[in-house]
């Protein structure tokens, strides 16, 4: 696969596995200084990794919270919990990683993410909520 | 707590510290130094033995119990964590102490930094 392709099809999982809306914001902030960057993390995370075939996008969902929740790295967390909308792991996925999670990584790693996973799931709910609240309801 | 007043004779102080402490095995580690970085072995003598080791507060049993538990939870400091393991027996810990010390990193570093401590220290107590 070219770079080009790579990068194409790097964005367009990226913006399956994040959303549109994401993307389009990350997109607009982007400037020279982290253009490269994004474009790296296009290819390689999201066009060489994300996009395989060997796991399915819940599986690959749940690797990346615990390795983030792992490595303390909450503001991914928050972004991946996100993802699940999209990816279809489920909350009982995450708490069932956040066990690993504690045992290889420790119960203060775990206990941090869990808070900023039910933080996230608490604030997607909400969100939804106001959404369908909102929306004009479809003609039957 | 009083603080130790100044004086000009860290080095010394942390010589005798790690005398101590270490027995042989911190002044090997300042004489590997030697060739390579004299300047940071006489830092590594006077800031944590001259300084920290020195004060009053805590007795060097407890201060080795606290080293050996952040070395353990680091999990990148194995050969220090060695040092410090043998620096407990020295200062007066027991085996089972030390065991102890180890077996609760699991909650707090994971069971891999945990399993890798007691395994170090299996290597320093099969020496002693």
């Amino acid at each position: 696969m070219t770079d080009d392709a790579r990068y194409e099809e790097g964005l367009a999982v990226r913006r399956a596995v994040l959303g549109e809306a994401h993307v389009a914001r990350a997109s607009a902030n982007v400037t020279a200084f982290d253009a490269d960057f994004q474009r790296f993390i296009t290819e390689g995370a999201w066009g060489s990794v994300w996009s395989r075939p060997g796991f399915t996008p819940r599986e690959r969902s749940i690797v990346t919270l615990a390795l983030l929740a792992a490595l303390g790295h909450h503001e991914e967390v928050a972004l991946h919990v996100r993802a699940t909308a999209n990816t279809g792991a489920t909350p009982e996925d995450m708490s069932e990683a956040m066990l690993h999670v504690a045992v290889y990584a420790g119960v203060p790693a775990a206990n941090s993410a869990i808070k900023v996973v039910k933080q996230t799931l608490a604030a997607m709910a909400a969100e939804t909520a106001a959404g369908a609240a909102t929306e004009p309801t479809e003609p039957r | 707590m009083t603080p130790i007043p100044p004086t000009d004779d860290r080095f010394a102080r942390g010589s005798r510290a790690l005398a101590e402490i270490d027995g042989h095995g911190g002044e090997a580690v300042v004489a590997a130094l030697a060739d390579i970085a004299p300047d940071f072995a006489r830092y590594l003598v006077e800031f944590p033995f001259g300084d920290i080791y020195c004060r009053p507060g805590l007795d060097l049993r407890m201060r080795e119990i606290a080293t050996i538990a952040a070395l353990t939870a680091l999990g990148h400091a194995t050969p220090q964590l060695k040092v410090h393991l043998r620096a407990g027996l020295n200062v007066g810990l027991t085996r089972g102490e030390i065991v102890e010390v180890l077996m609760q990193m699991a909650v707090y570093a994971g069971f891999p930094a945990a399993l890798n401590g007691l395994f170090a220290a299996k290597e320093v107590f099969a020496e002693a």
